[in-house]
């Protein structure tokens, strides 16, 4: 299960990081489509089954793929590296894909975990873990659904340990305000 | 505030999923629209307006299937519900939720919302805990919660919302 690690509040100025990404209007729109496009294009053997699998899932649960859209935000692009880097100090781990992801009111992303098309090559170096940051202040109807776990009302600035780097999660906002997390995929120093 | 005030395991849950999963809804909400003369109505479509939300029917996410005892289910079921409670609920439906699907923040403003009196409301987990099945009331998030299990809001206007991120439907009986 997820474990509480932290809270960064007084170390990282989150509404800064969330300003900056609400005013972008060069953030990664992820869709179906473009997961599939880019899994076709770049991805192979147990790599592409994943992401298939994925999408699949989905199709077979009924979701109207059309409906299923987030951004991601990433340092050094959107915000400032030094977030990521303060970050990295604090998890003790060597960043290798971090993002600011931002869902919608109405929009869910759903059960899934995030396929890495460099996992291999990042497994050679030695073993992998993932954080989250609650960045936002508490939003009504704003969910992560980690593992078994539902994550409601977090404290702004909160981290939590994955329990594994491929836990299925989703995010989901039923309420009023786009909803923003903080991932860190890393490899820990020690 | 909200109470959890017990478990109902005198009634077959899963059957009762299963005969109405095998009957067409009473309709598909939202039932109310812009213009209709409900008090707070407006409030809620204003808010939904703002965050961009829009129906399924207009190309967004919003929708939710509503059963009705006597039409879907079996009015007995509410009378076995009620005494289970010691309660004596006159409106009850159960609500479906697809994946994907969303019933976003709202009170239930009511056709006769201007004669009602305020009263409490009830929610019923009704299926098996199932991933991603997820509901708000008031600032409660209800997940993984036990078949069966029963709470007492303190009021019916408390706001409320639910959604579905996994990958089956999501059954919610719910009563005032």
């Amino acid at each position: 299960m997820p474990r509480y690690f932290g809270n960064t509040a007084d170390t990282i100025d989150w509404n800064e990081v969330i300003t900056l990404c609400q005013v972008s209007t060069t953030g990664d729109r992820n869709t179906v489509t473009s997961v599939v496009d880019r899994s076709e294009a770049e991805a192979e053997g147990s790599l592409l089954q994943s992401y298939r699998g994925i999408i699949d899932t989905w199709q077979g649960a009924g979701y109207d793929l059309n409906d299923i859209y987030w951004h991601d935000y990433y340092p050094g692009e959107h915000f400032d590296i030094e977030v990521q880097n303060k970050f990295a100090e604090l998890v003790n781990a060597q960043p290798l894909r971090v993002f600011v992801s931002e869902v919608d009111p109405g929009r869910n992303v759903p059960y899934h975990w995030d396929v890495e098309d460099k996992e291999e090559e990042w497994l050679r170096e030695g073993k992998l873990k993932r954080w989250v940051c609650f960045i936002d202040k508490p939003r009504w109807g704003s969910v992560l659904i980690l593992e078994n776990e539902c994550f409601y009302n977090v404290e702004q600035g909160t981290i939590y340990e994955w329990d594994n780097y491929r836990s299925h999660h989703a995010g989901t906002n039923m309420g009023t305000y786009k909803q923003y997390l903080f991932h860190f995929l890393g490899r820990p120093n020690d | 505030m909200i109470k959890n005030i017990g478990i109902c395991d005198i009634l077959n849950w899963d059957k009762i999923i299963e005969d109405v999963a095998n009957t067409k809804p009473e309709y598909v909400g939202p039932s109310h629209k812009r213009g209709d003369n409900i008090p707070g109505l407006d409030e809620i479509l204003d808010m939904w307006d703002t965050a961009g939300y829009r129906t399924v029917t207009e190309g967004g996410t919003v929708a939710w299937d509503m059963f009705i005892p006597g039409k879907q289910f079996d009015e007995s079921i509410v009378a076995q519900w009620n005494d289970w409670y010691g309660l004596d609920c006159k409106n009850v439906w159960i609500s479906r939720i697809w994946p994907g699907r969303f019933a976003p923040i709202h009170w239930d403003a009511h056709d006769d919302e201007a004669n009602l009196p305020e009263c409490k409301r009830y929610h019923t987990h009704i299926g098996k805990p199932q991933w991603g099945h997820i509901f708000i009331a008031g600032d409660q998030a209800f997940y993984n919660q036990e078949q069966g299990t029963t709470y007492e809001w303190e009021n019916r206007k408390l706001w409320h919302a639910g959604t579905n991120c996994g990958t089956t439907p999501k059954y919610i009986w719910n009563a005032w």
